[in-house]
């Protein structure tokens, strides 16, 4: 985990106190700070009112309760219509295919994969880029080292901070590519099964903890990817026009709607990931052009397909962390890590901003600080 | 000496001072007409947001019949199409066209009304993306001002299916563009289908310009002046092109007219030279300059086009100095134009917003990294959003699939810093000027064509549906008789209002509608 200056810290207490002040002004929403006084990586008691959707459902208006970095408490608030709360608190949202700094360069070679490998020793995030991630709601992002290889090789779960970004937790050789600009043939066989054998070679002793990725891009990649036991696939699902490809899929990591696959391809993905029996789905930036500014879109893109609203949120907060393995994240509720953000509006919309970004208890976005 | 960064800002100042403004209120600062709207100076402008730049509330001539009934839909917003939006608002279709549009209407006494009320829809007219990429052949990309790939035909041939699939999302016509054309000529046109629903064919509904970029090449100082210098020198060319074109065409006509004469003449002429021939005198010889007839060009064709105001010049500026470029060129030559890119536009918004040029904006490809080429930064775009600068969206896609992302992408706008009514317009009004649309109902106004679309709620959210899409006043469902209409004691209904209906639910098959 990355150090703490002790002026950052000051800052944050500032700007908590800055936004008590801003609470007690906005009324209905806003987080209040009680006692104010902040020790070391602690946070004191906060409550916030707001139209909570807690990665599952939309409760209506509720008291969020939060101490020393986690949920304590969720609690309606009866006396308080929808219309009655202008914002929307909802978990972080987890990008689960993130392209920060240089990871989207670094081809790391087969044999540097180690255990020990963290992915800040890879990647050089920038503070810009952080703050874009911050600012689009982003809490929890899965950073990859390069597309370009079969074995990618590590990754890392990162967090943004306001002074930088902390890192979760590392693996290595836990992304593989089996996409057509990944078939190099300096690196790897050409062939998609020889591709597929060696990642299984790989990928099965190095697994620990969550499922290994592997990204495909076209049915062919697809149906090996399915082929590799236990892996987390990540890909468009538009790029893969064959829909029966997807029969059985137990989980998906959608990062495009993939072009040239038409709309009809689009509007039958919406009806995949809308179907009970579908596979459990989050959302990965790394394909965007915006980055995870558009991870909303994405989402409301397939909602106007008939995706319902709450799968779609669902799948950028609780079913993302669940696909990622981070248990104590993606929802609000009593012991959750309180990675939260308090929304100008309906968070799907993509007209809604982020207003405030909590990252552990800890407030790493502020749009006023931004706009002022 | 001063330097770029310093001048430019000072270009602006200049441009922005040199800009014709008109006694014409659109010409007017966007607060002085938001506040002319909302001191009501003009009955017609918005009841809440929006600019109304060009909205006019007037009861149409109605070509229809005065007996024919009127029908008035109800509902939670009317977006006109330029930034104007009504909440409530209402909506009185007369035959194919708007009668009337507004917030409390009244409908003429004399004519039967039928009554719709959706409380929650909200209606605007249809959406146009005027930006969609498509591949070129080998071979096409240079000279592509006429390219055959964008022809009627070919948009008959591949895009039949993609149009009806995307008429069921409310998006009328597209803009075809030629993948690449960033730094060359290219021909953009807008397909649609003629007629209702999905049987009409996709035609060519309009030229939507001319793709010529100011930032050519590597983008160095030396490039941007040889694509300006080539711009300039090719509308040259188009202009003598066209000279001598109309000059042929003169004489074709005067020799039309005088083409009994001019034989009769020359029969005689030759006669007196074979009778000088006879006397062995040397012949004079009158040499008349005639004009020869011009070569077909199809690229010339284009650009004259663009002089001629028909086809606006689409110009892309990433750079702020490819803006002041660009608005210099305009202004001198009068073009009518579209703006693509304006990356670095946060300066002029102002010149921006006095030139009445639509930009084009494609907020889904904005770069996330600094320095990247792309769409304004969200910033760039809440400035032109304040400025009240006129601003089409575009879904960003190559086809098919790009313009399902349209409303994405004008959701992206509001969540910028542009309020919604003018996200709204974005996709619609704007991006049917964009498109290079005339005659089309881009924008919802008595008099005009009654196409429209009835979502069932707020067109940026992405829950929202189609319940109904009207075509030339067709595909509305008949109203439905409610319990207690005979008693006569509806208040605020009209006497003559038949029927009321409540509000419908579910999206309308779109060929069964429009069958």
């Amino acid at each position: 985990m990355s150090s703490r200056h002790p002026l950052l810290t000051a800052r944050a207490g500032l700007a908590a106190a800055m936004l008590f002040a801003g609470s007690v002004a906005a009324g209905a929403t806003g987080l209040t700070s009680e006692p104010m006084g902040l020790r070391h990586g602690s946070i004191g008691e906060q409550r916030v009112t707001a139209r909570v959707f807690d990665g599952h459902h939309d409760l209506g208006p509720c008291e969020v309760v939060v101490s020393g970095g986690r949920i304590v408490s969720v609690r309606p608030v009866h006396h308080l219509h929808d219309d009655e709360v202008t914002g929307w608190l909802s978990p972080g949202l987890i990008d689960l295919d993130a392209e920060i700094g240089q990871a989207w360069l670094a081809a790391e070679p087969v044999d540097s994969i180690t255990a020990d490998l963290r992915a800040i020793d890879a990647f050089a995030p920038e503070e810009s880029e952080l703050a874009a991630w911050r600012a689009s709601g982003v809490t929890s992002c899965w950073l990859s080292a390069g597309r370009w290889s079969v074995l990618a090789g590590q990754g890392a779960w990162v967090q943004p901070s306001d002074d930088g970004h902390s890192v979760l937790s590392a693996a290595a050789g836990h992304v593989g590519n089996l996409i057509a600009d990944a078939r190099d043939p300096e690196r790897a066989p050409t062939s998609l099964p020889g591709q597929s054998q060696l990642l299984a070679e790989r990928l099965g002793s190095l697994r620990s903890g969550a499922p290994p990725r592997v990204r495909f891009d076209d049915t062919a990649s697809l149906r090996q990817a399915r082929r590799l036991h236990g892996v987390l696939p990540m890909g468009s699902p538009g790029a893969t026009a064959e829909l029966i490809e997807y029969q059985g899929l137990r989980s998906l990591v959608v990062t495009d709607l993939g072009p040239g696959s038409g709309t009809d391809a689009l509007a039958a993905t919406a009806r995949l990931l809308a179907d009970a029996n579908g596979p459990r789905f989050g959302f990965g930036s790394s394909w965007l052009t915006g980055g995870p500014r558009q991870l909303r879109s994405l989402a409301a893109r397939l909602v106007q397909d008939g995706l319902s609203r709450e799968r779609a949120l669902a799948g950028l907060t609780s079913d993302a962390a669940a696909l990622a393995g981070l248990s104590d994240r993606g929802s609000i509720r009593a012991g959750a890590v309180a990675d939260l953000v308090l929304w100008s509006g309906d968070p799907l919309l993509p007209a809604s901003r982020a207003r405030k970004v909590w990252v552990g208890g800890r407030l790493v976005h502020d749009e006023d600080e931004v706009t002022r | 000496m001063l330097a770029p960064a310093r001048l430019l800002p000072a270009c602006a100042l200049a441009l922005c001072l040199a800009w014709p403004v008109s006694a014409d209120d659109r010409n007017l600062p966007g607060r002085v007409r938001r506040a002319a709207a909302a001191k009501g100076d003009d009955p017609g402008q918005a009841d809440t947001g929006g600019r109304g730049k060009r909205s006019k509330r007037k009861k149409a001539d109605a070509d229809a019949p005065p007996d024919e009934p009127l029908t008035w839909l109800r509902v939670g917003a009317v977006h006109l199409g330029d930034g104007t939006v009504h909440a409530p608002g209402e909506l009185l279709l007369s035959g194919k066209k708007v009668h009337e549009v507004g917030s409390s209407l009244e409908p003429d006494e004399d004519r039967a009304v039928r009554r719709l009320d959706w409380p929650d829809a909200v209606i605007t007219p249809p959406l146009v993306d005027p930006a969609v990429l498509v591949p070129l052949g080998s071979g096409e990309q240079r000279g592509a001002v006429g390219n055959a790939a964008l022809t009627t035909k070919d948009a008959r041939d591949s895009h039949d299916p993609w149009l009806k699939e995307l008429r069921g999302r409310g998006v009328d016509a597209v803009t075809l563009v030629p993948d690449g054309a960033g730094s060359f000529h290219g021909r953009a046109v807008t397909i649609g289908t003629k007629g209702p629903g999905a049987k009409g064919a996709p035609v060519l509904v309009a030229e939507a310009g001319l793709i010529t970029s100011l930032t050519s090449g590597s983008g160095s100082s030396a490039g941007r002046a040889a694509a300006r210098a080539r711009l300039e020198a090719e509308l040259e060319n188009a202009a003598r092109y066209s000279k001598k074109w109309k000059e042929y065409r003169k004489q074709e006509k005067a020799d039309e007219g005088k083409k009994q004469d001019q034989l009769d003449r020359e029969k005689r002429e030759q006669q007196r030279e074979a009778e000088r021939r006879k006397r062995g005198k040397t012949p004079r010889i009158e040499l008349k300059k005639r004009v020869k007839k011009p070569n077909r060009n199809e690229g010339q064709e284009i650009l004259v086009k663009v002089l001629e105001k028909k086809v606006p010049l689409r110009l892309l500026v990433d750079r702020e100095e490819d803006v002041a470029t660009a608005l210099e060129l305009v202004q001198r030559r009068d073009l009518p134009a579209v703006l693509a890119g304006c990356i670095e536009c946060r300066d002029w918004a102002g010149t921006l917003e006095q030139s009445q040029l639509v930009v084009l904006l494609d907020p889904l490809n904005e770069p996330l990294r600094e320095g990247d080429r792309g769409t304004p930064s969200a910033d760039t775009i809440a400035a032109l959003g304040e400025a009240e600068v006129r601003i089409a969206v575009t879904g960003g896609g190559r086809w098919p699939e790009g313009p399902t992302w349209l409303r994405t992408a004008a959701a992206e706008l509001a969540g910028r810093g542009l309020e919604p009514a003018e996200a709204v317009a974005a996709m619609t009004g704007e991006a049917a000027v964009a498109a290079g649309l005339v005659k089309y109902p881009d924008r919802l106004a008595a008099g005009e064509k009654a196409g429209l679309i009835i979502w069932s709620g707020d067109p940026l959210d992405p829950s929202s549906t189609i319940l109904h899409r009207v075509t030339d006043g067709k595909g509305l469902p008949e109203p439905e008789p409610t319990p207690g209409e005979d008693d006569g004691d509806t208040e605020g209904e009209d006497a003559d209002s038949h029927s009321q209906t409540a509000p419908s639910t579910q999206p309308d098959d779109d060929e069964e509608a429009d069958s």
